[in-house]
């Protein structure tokens, strides 16, 4: 599938990503993901009508261990690399008002 | 040898030659030598590798000692406990000597793409290890460390192995436990070892195989003793046409080095069985959409908030994210990062994620199929030998279709092996690789023992 890659695209995209992009990488950025794009098109040819998506190796399922209560990082352990912490959380800017 | 004089020596080549090939990103002298001492002091020298050294990719948590992924994103993180696989080395009897370089997050083939800097070949300075493990080839290749762990997502335990002249394995997937392993395309990536040689792979590799409660995805199939081999009579050997006689790209060297490889197998006894893989020309498109989508979910725990880099002042919570992860991520990482959120965004999913993923089951099927007529495949690890610092960097296109030949099993989930098979007109390594039925690395690694021992028969094989 060909697609035009834009700089609104690539906008909407880092949004999503929750990547900064100033408006002068936004050219650069749409050429480099054109690009992959274009090379990922040989699927096309590809005929997969019928065919289940395999997402992952494992289709039996997975293994969760037993359900039973079990020691987890302390409090100290979690914060100990918050690049900023206050009170025993995590510390963000602020969110309210 | 004790493993104190074993430690002193592998510290000794480190003083001497790592501030030129940059193998590692941390070294625990000091650990090292106070575990080889208690070591030392132990009447009981059973466990399978009691005194040896090991060097672990810089994605795996080891505690006490940094973890960064390569990422600058993650400079000054101290993991708060032993991966699994690290608590079964220590159990074994290992010494850790230190944390190796890699490409950011594991996405590169060249360890070019770390954010402290590249790591080279010791083989040839001029030339790159291979990636992403590259680090942990570099410190084996060097006599830095007896054996490496590496991790492989698309072929990056496999080809730094075959670019160092090592042996290296990814196992099945499931087969290892992925808990304390620092994720990149959680359906793809797998630990394995590197070692100079396959019974030393082999070695490592029984004591971090199996189950673990910690990782859902590892499984309980039995883990089969190797049964090592002095001929091959009756096994079935295929090769695919697309991974040889119809390989695009494929260096003239290393094709000559796979043919002689069969010739080796073919004098002790085995059957060259043609096959076809007619999806391989698909693997990579498949593989970078997969595995850039998987990322893009996983590197979302990067934001500035919980450990990593933070942005200076953020007046938003929006802006800590996005400022941190800008600032913090290479450009790599942002590009596969865009790329998979891109191929999971509403419009375009079916297109490409979903579409990806129906390519992944045909891709899996060729090998299902070709498992009818061989009992092991074999063909090239990499289309070329190891490239010049810098010769590739600069496209990242160029260096994605470098991952043509080891992306197809990691896509299936089977086990591969890298094996040295000689070298070419420059005296660069070249490594073949055997895809073997999924939990059968038994056979892949018995038959990689006699492939290795073919071309170098001085080869010890305690």
């Amino acid at each position: 599938m060909a697609v035009h890659v834009d700089a609104n695209i690539v906008r909407q995209v880092a949004k999503l990503a929750k990547l900064s992009l100033t408006d002068a990488e936004l050219p650069d950025v749409a050429r480099d993901l054109e690009r992959v794009l274009a090379l990922v098109a040989v699927l096309d040819e590809v005929d997969v009508a019928g065919v289940a998506p395999l997402v992952h190796p494992h289709e039996q399922g997975l293994q969760p261990r037993a359900d039973v209560p079990h020691v987890g990082l302390t409090q100290a352990q979690a914060l100990a690399n918050a690049p900023a912490q206050d009170g025993g959380c995590f510390l963000t800017p602020r969110v309210i008002g | 040898m004790t493993a104190t004089a074993h430690v002193e020596a592998c510290l000794s080549r480190i003083a001497a030659r790592d501030g030129e090939i940059a193998a590692f990103l941390h070294v625990d002298a000091e650990g090292a030598r106070a575990r080889a001492s208690a070591l030392d002091a132990q009447p009981d020298r059973s466990a399978p590798l009691h005194g040896l050294t090991i060097a672990v990719k810089d994605n795996i948590a080891v505690a006490g000692q940094p973890l960064t992924a390569g990422s600058r994103m993650l400079a000054g993180y101290m993991p708060p406990r032993d991966a699994t696989v690290v608590a079964r080395l220590l159990a074994a009897g290992a010494v850790l000597v230190g944390k190796t370089n890699m490409d950011e997050f594991g996405m590169g083939s060249s360890t070019e793409l770390s954010g402290f800097g590249p790591t080279r070949n010791p083989l040839d300075v001029t030339r790159v290890p291979g990636g992403s493990s590259g680090g942990s080839a570099a410190a084996v290749a060097a006599d830095m460390a007896w054996a490496a762990l590496g991790t492989d997502t698309g072929g990056s335990i496999r080809q730094p192995a075959a670019f160092c002249g090592l042996a290296g394995l990814k196992p099945t997937y499931g087969r290892v436990s992925r808990s304390g392993v620092v994720a990149y395309a959680s359906s793809l990536d797998q630990v394995g070892p590197l070692a100079r040689t396959v019974r030393h792979v082999a070695r490592v590799y029984a004591v971090i195989a199996g189950r673990d409660p910690l990782d859902a995805t590892s499984t309980d199939e039995p883990v089969s003793a190797v049964t090592w081999r002095a001929d091959l009579a009756g096994l079935r050997i295929g090769v695919a046409r697309e991974h040889l006689a119809a390989a695009e790209g494929l260096d003239a060297d290393v094709k000559q080095r796979m043919e002689a490889a069969l010739d080796a197998l073919r004098t002790r006894g085995a059957v060259i069985v043609p096959v076809s893989l007619p999806h391989t020309r698909h693997a990579i498109a498949a593989y970078y959409l997969v595995a850039t989508a998987e990322a893009s979910a996983n590197l979302s725990r990067y934001d500035g908030l919980r450990y990593g880099q933070r942005a200076p002042n953020p007046q938003t919570l929006d802006a800590l994210y996005t400022h941190s992860r800008a600032d913090a991520l290479g450009k790599e990482v942002q590009r596969r990062i865009l790329l998979g959120t891109f191929a999971l965004s509403a419009g375009f999913q079916d297109a490409f994620y979903q579409k990806a993923c129906r390519v992944r089951r045909k891709i899996a099927d060729d090998f299902t199929q070709a498992w009818q007529s061989c009992d092991l495949l074999l063909g090239p690890t990499s289309p070329v030998p190891p490239w010049r610092l810098g010769e590739k960097v600069a496209d990242p296109l160029a260096m994605y279709l470098m991952d043509a030949f080891t992306v197809g099993p990691s896509l299936a989930g089977l086990p591969a092996l890298a094996v040295p098979v000689g070298v070419d007109s420059q005296r660069l390594p070249i490594g073949a690789q055997l895809i073997g039925r999924a939990f059968d690395e038994a056979t892949i690694l018995a038959v990689g023992d006699v492939l290795q021992r073919a071309f170098d028969p001085t080869l010890e094989v305690a």
